[in-house]
């Protein structure tokens, strides 16, 4: 307990006798992790909306045109059979041809046709919990097998340029983390190596008073902890105001009904904390690793 | 059964010395600093290490407070032997001693009272403990109105009078003084003397380096001198032949 007091009183009297040092410290730990925060949330965020997108996704397929009549019945428990899918709608051609009217401005050009052009179609709804990308394709490769239908769509293309901007994305932000996780734990050995050769002096009339390594190094643990909690707690705050600036005070209307910008939980933030203070313990971990070798 | 003499030679002395040096060398490069010094000191003797610049006085201290480690030999320092002890032992040792050098080795940006406080702290001593322990070294020492002072602002001698504070506040076993009069007038110097004669009759051990003749040439005790390394006289050194010896 004597020692706590005494470790504690020392990071204190740190601070206050190299405020600079610390401050500077302080704020590149803030603005790595607001900076690489950031790019997780708006990841997260984008992801979300990604996720809303692919839970709206439906096959469609189309039923050939030189079948005259298709029991919709035995094809609707065809389709349902085939693992993943939740609900099939069957739309006819006058279904399809009336919901085109509706949907266009310029509705009197349909007026004109001879005959219907749209075929008859289901509409397949896939289970949300089975909505990948290799489920999706599987139940339309299943599907177009059959002999009534013509063509399957599942919006392939946009799903797969999405989900690779989403993989590039996600590794974009994971070399960012890694990069500003890289400059951070230099920034923090870096200043752990100026305090200890600011105090290289005291250290050595420790040494010689009959102090332990660790009587030594605990101080710079904490100070370095210290740093990463307080740069951490910054980081999240600013990040936090940003985000409400942003998203609500600024633009309210970014908010829908199919996308709420949501920010991070409270178990992230306590996590990110952590990570921050564990950046500080491996930093100083670095520094006192070449330079105090008692 | 083959039995090292210098271990026997150990044996018959271990219980009568507090400091026992058996056959020490220290080699800087192929330089002997220290030759084949043997030699014991009694617990609560006050011994002067005399001798010229580069006789050995601070490497011997230092040997003796694992400062540097010797390259032959053997030395017991409190019943700790020094050869055994690897790095991480070192605090053992070094809590059972204090050490004062001739620049004072105070820290600058830690006041009077942190600086004595610090060798307790390191003790793990309460707070409370720290306190009275510091007061009644600083006030031992009459330096307990400077106790809100840095060193910056104090004279050489006070400086020195601090650092005789941090080193008995331990109430070590052992105290060894490198030059600490060096840096000071002869006034500041008796001072220091008077200090550590204090601490001396109070029960503690003192090894008092120092080249300055003239604060040995009077004195009843021990005198050990050193000359290129080697003890040329384990008494009075040959200046002070013929004055009596105690010890």
């Amino acid at each position: 307990m004597n020692y706590v007091i005494h470790f504690f009183r020392g990071v204190g009297k740190d601070f206050i006798a190299t405020p600079m040092l610390h401050t500077v410290t302080i704020l590149t730990i803030a603005l790595s992790l607001l900076v690489s925060s950031a790019f997780g949330l708006f990841f997260s965020n984008i992801n979300q909306i990604f996720y809303t997108w692919k839970q709206g996704i439906r096959i469609m397929a189309y039923v050939s045109s030189s079948v005259e009549n298709i029991d919709v019945d035995i094809i609707k428990n065809q389709i349902q059979a085939l693992y993943g899918v939740n609900k099939i709608d069957y739309i006819s051609s006058e279904d399809a041809l009336l919901y085109m009217k509706e949907e266009m401005q310029q509705a009197e050009i349909l007026s004109h046709l001879k005959e219907n052009p749209l075929p008859a179609s289901f509409m397949i709804y896939v289970k949300p919990t089975n909505n990948t990308w290799e489920t999706i394709e599987r139940i339309a490769t299943q599907i177009k097998m059959m002999p009534e239908i013509t063509e399957v769509e599942y919006g392939k293309g946009w799903l797969e340029r999405i989900s690779s901007f989403m993989a590039f994305f996600r590794i974009t932000c994971i070399a960012i983390g890694v990069l500003l996780l890289i400059t951070t734990l230099f920034v923090i050995s870096n200043t752990i190596r100026l305090v200890f050769y600011a105090r290289r002096d005291e250290i050595d009339v420790m040494r010689l008073m009959g102090a332990t390594r660790w009587f030594i190094k605990i101080p710079f643990y904490l100070e370095a902890i210290c740093q990463g909690l307080i740069g951490g707690i910054i980081g999240i705050i600013v990040l936090f105001g940003l985000f409400y600036y942003l998203t609500i005070y600024n633009f309210p209307a970014w908010t829908t009904d199919l996308f709420h910008p949501h920010f991070f939980s409270l178990h992230i933030i306590i996590m990110l904390i952590f990570m921050s203070m564990g950046i500080g313990w491996v930093g100083c971990y670095i520094s006192l690793k070449q330079f105090i070798k008692l | 059964m083959w039995v090292n003499e210098n271990y026997l030679e150990m044996l018959e002395t271990v219980n009568d010395h507090i400091i026992q040096m058996f056959h020490v060398y220290k080699q800087f490069g192929k330089k002997d600093v220290i030759r084949n010094v043997t030699m014991n000191i009694q617990r609560n003797e006050f011994l002067f290490i005399s001798g010229p610049s580069g006789a050995g006085k601070s490497t011997m201290l230092k040997l003796l407070y694992a400062g540097e480690r010797l390259s032959k030999g053997q030395i017991i320092v409190d019943g700790l032997n020094i050869v055994r002890m690897n790095k991480r032992n070192i605090h053992r040792l070094r809590r059972r001693i204090g050490i004062i050098f001739q620049d004072f080795k105070l820290i600058q940006t830690r006041s009077v009272y942190d600086n004595v406080a610090l060798v307790l702290e390191i003790r793990g001593l309460p707070r409370k403990m720290i306190e009275r322990k510091v007061r009644a070294a600083l006030t031992r020492v009459g330096m307990i109105e400077f106790v809100s002072a840095f060193p910056p602002s104090l004279s050489g001698g006070e400086q020195q009078r601090v650092a005789v504070a941090r080193a008995v506040a331990a109430e070590p076993s052992i105290i060894f003084a490198d030059e600490p009069t060096g840096s000071l007038d002869p006034d500041a110097a008796a001072v220091i003397l008077s200090l550590l004669d204090d601490y001396h009759l109070s029960g503690g051990t003192v090894l008092f380096a120092t080249h300055d003749l003239s604060l040995i040439e009077h004195t009843q005790r021990r005198v050990v001198s050193l000359m290129d390394g080697n003890i040329s006289d384990n008494g009075r050194p040959p200046y002070l032949a013929g004055q009596r010896q105690i010890g």
